[in-house]
C-alpha cells in the first residue's frame, strides 16, 4: 500500500499543480476586479491549494515511512484490465442509449454483464433481459410518463 | 404549535401511508440482499419521487432507508454476511442463534429493537431539532464558517482509515463543488462552455455513480475473479422442527432485553447526531455497552439475545438522530442525509435553520411520516420475513446488471439528459479508483455538499472583517469551533484511530 500511496499521492499532486496553472485560469472569467469581496477563481485555488499542499505532505510521510506493510496493490494489472472492460461496456451503453434508446441500450449492457459475470445459460439470460427492461419502461414510460432515453 | 400538529398530522394520508410502505418494502428488499445498501438505493431511488409531495417523497426514501436498517440484520443472521455494514456487530450472536435453530427469534428480536430504536431517535429528533435550529439562527457568516470548517475536517478526519486521505478526499469535494457559478459575482467557474454544468454538478447524479455503480463494479469484479461466494444458502429459520419457542420472541424475553434496548438507543441516538460517526460504530457501541452490563457476558458471541438487541436498537437509532444536524444546521451526518439533503433540494426545501420557519408544515409532516415509517417496517417485517429471507440468496448474475441499467435510469432521469449519465459513468469509475485506493467516498461527498455553504460563509465573513481581521477574536463561538478543528485534527491526525473508527461509516 506504501508504494501505491505514493503513486497516487503524486498523481494528485501533479493533476492539482495542473489545475493550478491550467485548468483554473482557462475556466474562471473574471471581467473586472471587485473592490470588495473575493475573486471567483479564489475558492478553486484555495480549495486545489489545499489538496496539493496536504497530498505533498501526506507523500512526504510516506517517503519517510520506509516500512512496506507487504499488502499487494489495491488495483493490479487484472484490476486495470477489468476497469478498461467495465469503462468499455459503460461507454458503449451510453451510445446504445444515445443513439438507439432504452429498449436497446438496457437489454444489451444487461446481457453484456450478465455474460461477463459467467452466466451462459439462455433462458435466465432472456428472461432477465427482457422482464427487467420491460419493467422499468412500463413503470416510468407508461406508468408514470417519465421519458426513457 | 398549530405547525407542528398540522404538519404531523399532515402526514396521515392514504397517499403517503402506500408511498411509505413501498419505501419500506424497498429498503428491507435492499438491505438484506448482501452488498446492495440503504444510500445506494436511495440515490437510485430520488427520481422516483419527482412526482411526488415532498413529504411524500422524502417521507418513500426515509422509509427505504429505515426498511435498509432492518433488512441488513437478515442476512447478518442468516447468512452470517451483514447485508449493509452497520448490521456487522448484529451478527455477532444473530448468526449463532440461526445455527442453534433460533433464526427467527434472532430476527424478530432484530427487528422489535430496530423499531424501537428508530422511534426512540425520532422522537428525540422532533424535540431537538427545531431548538437547534433556533441556536443556529443565531450565528452569523463567522459563526457558521467556523462550524462547517469544523464539521468538514471531523468528518473527513473520522471515515475511512486514514485521517490524511478522508482530508483530501474531503477538500476535493470542496474544490468540484466550485464548478458551476460562483455564488458572489454570478460568473461562471469551470464550465468550459457547458451549459449543463452551469447549475453546479447534480448531487444525485454524483451519489448514484460514486456509491452505486461503483460498488457494483467492484462486486462484478470480486465476482469475476471468484472471491465473492454467491452460492452461500441463508439457515433455514422456518424449518418445521424449529420448536414453537424459538420461533417467537416471548414477552419475557423483550422485557428481559428492554434495558438494552433503551440503552442502545440512547447510545444509537447521541452518535448519530454527530456528524460522520455512523451507524457502524454505534452498532458496536451498542453490542458493546449490552455485553459489559449484562451478568452473563460469556453468552456474549455464542448467541445471546441481547447481543442482537443492543446492536440493532444502537445501529437504528443512528437513522433519526442523523436528521438533527441535517435539517437544523444544514450539515449531513452521514451519507444518507447528504443524498436526503439533496432530495429536499429538488423537492424545493432549504435544509437549515430556516426550514423550520420557511416549511415547518413539510417539515413536520416528514416526521409524522418517519413515525408513520417505523410502524410500516415492524408489520412488513412481521408478516414478510419468510420472504425477506428466502431473497439473500438471490443470485448476483441476475441483480446485478439489474442494478447497472437502473442507475443509467436513474442518472438520466434526474436531468433528463444523457450529459448526466455520462457523468454518473465518470464518478463511478473515479469512485471504484476512489474505493481501491482507500480514499473515503463518504468524506468525498458530504464535502461536496457542504461546499457552497462553506464559501459563501467564508466570502462573507472575508466581506465582513476582511478590513479589521482582529474583530474575528471578538466572535467566541467561530474562535471555539477553529480551536476544535485544531483539537480534532491533533487528536485524530497524530494518535492512532481506534480500530472500531476504522470501519466505513456507512
Amino acid at each position: 500500500m506504501r508504494q501505491t500511496d505514493i503513486i497516487s499521492a503524486s498523481l494528485i499532486i501533479i493533476v492539482g499543480l495542473a489545475t493550478i496553472i491550467f485548468v483554473i485560469p482557462a475556466g474562471v472569467y473574471i471581467e473586472i476586479d471587485g473592490e470588495y469581496g473575493l475573486r471567483p477563481d479564489f475558492f478553486p485555488f484555495l480549495s486545489m491549494g489545499v489538496v496539493v499542499v496536504m497530498s505533498a505532505s501526506f507523500l512526504a510521510h510516506r517517503l519517510i515511512k520506509t516500512s512496506e506493510d507487504g499488502a499487494p496493490p489495491p488495483i493490479q494489472l487484472r484490476g486495470w484490465l477489468f476497469l478498461l472492460t467495465a469503462a468499455v461496456l459503460l461507454v458503449g451503453g451510453f451510445f446504445l442509449f444515445k443513439f438507439f434508446g432504452f429498449l436497446a441500450g438496457a437489454p444489451a449492457v444487461i446481457i453484456a454483464f450478465m455474460l461477463i459475470m459467467g452466466e451462459r445459460r439462455i433462458i435466465p439470460i432472456l428472461s432477465v433481459t427482457i422482464a427487467g427492461p420491460l419493467v422499468v419502461w412500463l413503470f416510468f414510460w407508461k406508468l408514470l410518463n417519465f421519458p426513457l432515453p | 404549535m398549530d405547525v407542528v400538529i398540522n404538519g404531523l398530522l399532515s402526514a396521515f394520508t392514504l397517499v403517503n401511508f402506500l408511498f411509505i410502505t413501498l419505501g419500506v418494502l424497498i429498503g428491507i428488499i435492499v438491505g438484506a440482499i448482501p452488498g446492495i445498501n440503504g444510500p445506494m438505493a436511495i440515490a437510485i431511488a430520488v427520481p422516483l419521487t419527482f412526482t411526488m409531495s415532498p413529504v411524500a417523497a422524502i417521507a418513500f426514501l426515509v422509509g427505504i432507508n429505515k426498511g435498509a436498517n432492518y433488512g441488513g440484520a437478515v442476512s447478518a443472521i442468516l447468512l452470517n454476511i451483514p447485508g449493509a455494514a452497520e448490521a456487522i456487530a448484529t451478527t455477532f450472536d444473530g448468526y449463532p442463534l440461526a445455527k442453534k435453530g433460533k433464526g427467527l427469534k434472532a430476527l424478530k428480536m432484530a427487528l422489535y429493537s430496530s423499531v424501537f430504536g428508530d422511534t426512540f431517535s425520532d422522537i428525540v429528533l422532533i424535540l431537538v431539532a427545531a431548538p437547534f435550529a433556533l441556536i443556529a439562527l443565531k450565528m452569523g457568516p463567522s459563526e457558521i464558517a467556523a462550524l462547517l470548517l469544523f464539521a468538514l475536517t471531523f468528518i473527513a478526519a473520522l471515515v475511512g482509515s486514514s485521517v490524511m486521505k478522508g482530508l483530501i478526499a474531503a477538500v476535493l469535494g470542496v474544490f468540484v463543488s466550485t464548478i458551476g457559478v460562483d455564488p458572489e459575482a454570478g460568473t461562471v467557474r469551470m464550465t468550459f462552455g457547458s451549459l449543463d454544468l452551469e447549475d453546479g454538478l447534480p448531487l444525485i447524479t454524483m451519489a448514484i455513480g460514486l456509491l452505486a455503480l461503483s460498488e457494483i463494479l467492484i462486486q462484478v469484479e470480486d465476482y469475476v475473479r471468484g472471491k465473492l461466494d454467491t452460492r452461500t444458502k441463508g439457515l433455514n429459520a422456518f424449518d418445521p422442527d424449529v420448536k414453537k419457542e424459538d420461533r417467537v420472541v416471548t414477552l419475557a424475553e423483550f422485557k428481559f432485553s428492554m434495558r438494552t434496548i433503551i440503552r442502545s438507543s440512547a447510545i444509537g441516538t447521541v452518535i448519530g447526531a454527530i456528524p460522520g460517526l455512523g451507524s457502524v460504530l454505534a452498532g458496536f457501541l451498542g453490542y458493546g455497552s449490552a455485553k459489559r452490563a449484562s451478568k452473563n457476558p460469556e453468552e456474549f458471541g455464542k448467541g445471546a439475545l441481547d447481543g442482537v438487541a443492543g446492536a440493532e436498537a444502537a445501529n437504528s437509532a443512528v437513522v433519526g438522530a442523523n436528521l438533527i444536524p441535517t435539517f437544523a444546521l444544514g450539515i449531513p451526518g452521514s451519507l444518507t442525509a447528504a443524498i436526503l439533503l439533496g432530495a429536499l433540494v429538488v423537492h424545493g426545501l432549504t435544509p437549515g435553520p430556516l426550514i423550520f420557519q420557511d416549511s415547518g408544515e413539510i417539515l413536520y409532516g416528514i416526521f409524522g411520516a418517519m413515525l408513520i415509517a417505523n410502524f410500516v417496517n415492524l408489520f412488513l417485517g412481521q408478516v414478510g420475513l419468510r420472504f425477506f429471507a428466502m431473497i439473500i440468496s438471490l443470485p448476483k448474475q441476475y441483480i446485478h446488471p439489474l442494478i447497472i441499467m437502473l442507475c443509467i435510469v436513474g442518472a438520466f432521469l434526474i436531468e433528463q439528459s444523457m450529459f448526466s449519465v455520462g457523468l454518473m459513468m465518470f464518478f463511478a469509475i473515479m469512485g471504484y479508483i476512489m474505493r481501491k485506493l482507500d480514499f473515503s467516498i463518504v468524506a468525498f461527498i458530504i464535502a461536496f455538499v457542504l461546499g457552497p455553504q462553506f464559501e459563501e460563509a467564508l466570502r462573507q465573513t472575508i466581506f465582513l472583517f476582511g478590513d479589521e481581521p482582529s474583530k474575528l477574536l471578538g466572535q467566541p463561538i467561530a474562535i471555539g469551533f477553529v480551536l476544535l478543528t485544531i483539537y480534532s485534527l491533533y487528536r485524530l491526525g497524530f494518535k492512532p484511530k481506534p480500530k472500531i473508527l476504522q470501519e466505513p461509516a456507512e
